[in-house]
């Protein structure tokens, strides 16, 4: 028995099903998981890696187990999605933190939220005056979300009543050195006005460009493999640390 | 390349590839094969009851290199811990045989059946 090559087929078998499974539940950013996806994501990882390396049983009890784990999943994001009542004992409520400058000290303690973790948050948001908040409400994903006072909120356009100009999404006209004429025709443009506008930015050549961005308001972003800066800032010090 | 090939048809082809693969024990462990293990089983008791002590080494060796080609099919679907136990279990149904011991040889040839048939399931 080589147990290499076995460890091998296995470690593929559970990374492309790890990959299918994770697909098959869906988009959930890390930063949006609760704390039981969070233990759901561990367990399943932990149920991959022993169907790699633990050659003491069969991968396939192993790989029932990931399904199981991954249909249950997949499951509780079915029910959550159509019963509310679920939903919200599942994934648990957005609970109250700060109430008009007031922290709410029995809310804290039921959370177990520190004060330190409270101000630390508040803090990532630029909040270092807690007269200034309205609500801060502590989501179930645990991050916390703040509403300052009215008289504290930053201005906007619409309080100035300046008009403002529509901002879309951007669409990608070239990407890679090359044009995706799919997005053109959605903009109602053509390969001749594509050229024009990048001649006259100095390019003679659409596999010059990395990327071409249109915004909303029909202005063309260029971006060109070969950039054209004086000199380029290097942030690295590895060079100078002895 | 389709999104629906992509994303439905190559996930759900991998998925039973991987399932077939590692249930295939049962159907590797004796398909296609010039000389297979099971009927060794057998012979050797036969061998070892008759007290044809040589001839029954020789078959002991002739199941060893069988059993050798065997393992290489079921290594991806099959317990390491069984293997293992197959291995040992014919070491010392050789050295039984050597010994000319005819209680402790058929007490491993019959672990050695009853691992074999354990393989797979």
């Amino acid at each position: 028995m080589n147990e290499a090559a076995v460890v091998f087929v296995r470690g593929l078998i559970s990374f492309f099903t790890l990959l299918i499974f994770a697909r098959i539940l869906g988009k959930q950013q890390v930063s949006e998981l609760t704390f039981f996806d969070y233990i759901l994501g561990i367990t399943i990882g932990s149920i991959a890696a022993s169907l790699t390396t633990d050659l003491s049983s069969r991968a396939w009890p192993h790989w029932v187990g990931l399904a199981t784990w991954t249909a249950a999943v997949w499951f509780l994001q079915w029910i959550t999605l159509r019963s509310r009542a679920v939903a919200k004992y599942i994934n648990g409520e957005p609970v109250i933190l700060i109430m008009n400058g007031q922290i709410m000290e029995r809310n804290l303690r039921k959370m177990r939220y520190t004060l330190d973790e409270l101000l630390m948050q508040l803090r990532h948001q630029n909040i270092f005056d807690l007269k200034t908040v309205e609500f801060a409400i502590l989501e179930t994903n645990g991050s916390i979300s703040v509403l300052r006072k009215s008289q504290y909120a930053p201005v906007t356009p619409d309080d100035l009543n300046i008009p403002t100009k529509y901002k879309g999404l951007s669409t990608e006209l070239i990407y890679d050195g090359r044009i995706i004429d799919a997005n053109l025709e959605r903009v109602n443009l053509d390969r001749t006005w594509l050229e024009k506008q990048l001649s006259a930015q100095g390019i003679q050549n659409h596999r010059e460009v990395f990327l071409a961005l249109l915004n909303t308001e029909g202005e063309l972003y260029v971006n060109r493999y070969q950039d054209r800066l004086p000199k380029v800032t290097d942030l690295s010090d590895f060079q100078s640390i002895k | 390349m389709s999104r629906f090939l992509l994303a439905k048809v190559i996930p759900a082809l991998a998925l039973a590839l991987f399932v077939v693969l590692m249930n295939s024990g049962t159907v590797l462990k004796t398909y296609g094969l010039a000389d297979p293990v099971p009927p060794y089983f057998e012979r050797i008791a036969m061998l070892i009851s008759q007290d044809q002590w040589p001839v029954a080494g020789e078959n002991a060796k002739r199941l060893e290199v069988a059993w050798r080609k065997v393992v290489r099919r079921l290594q991806f679907s099959e317990e390491r811990d069984e293997i293992n136990n197959f291995r040992h279990s014919l070491a010392r149904l050789q050295g039984y045989i050597a010994a000319e011991d005819r209680g402790g040889a058929l007490a491993e040839l019959k672990e050695l059946e009853e691992t074999w048939e354990d393989l797979g399931k």
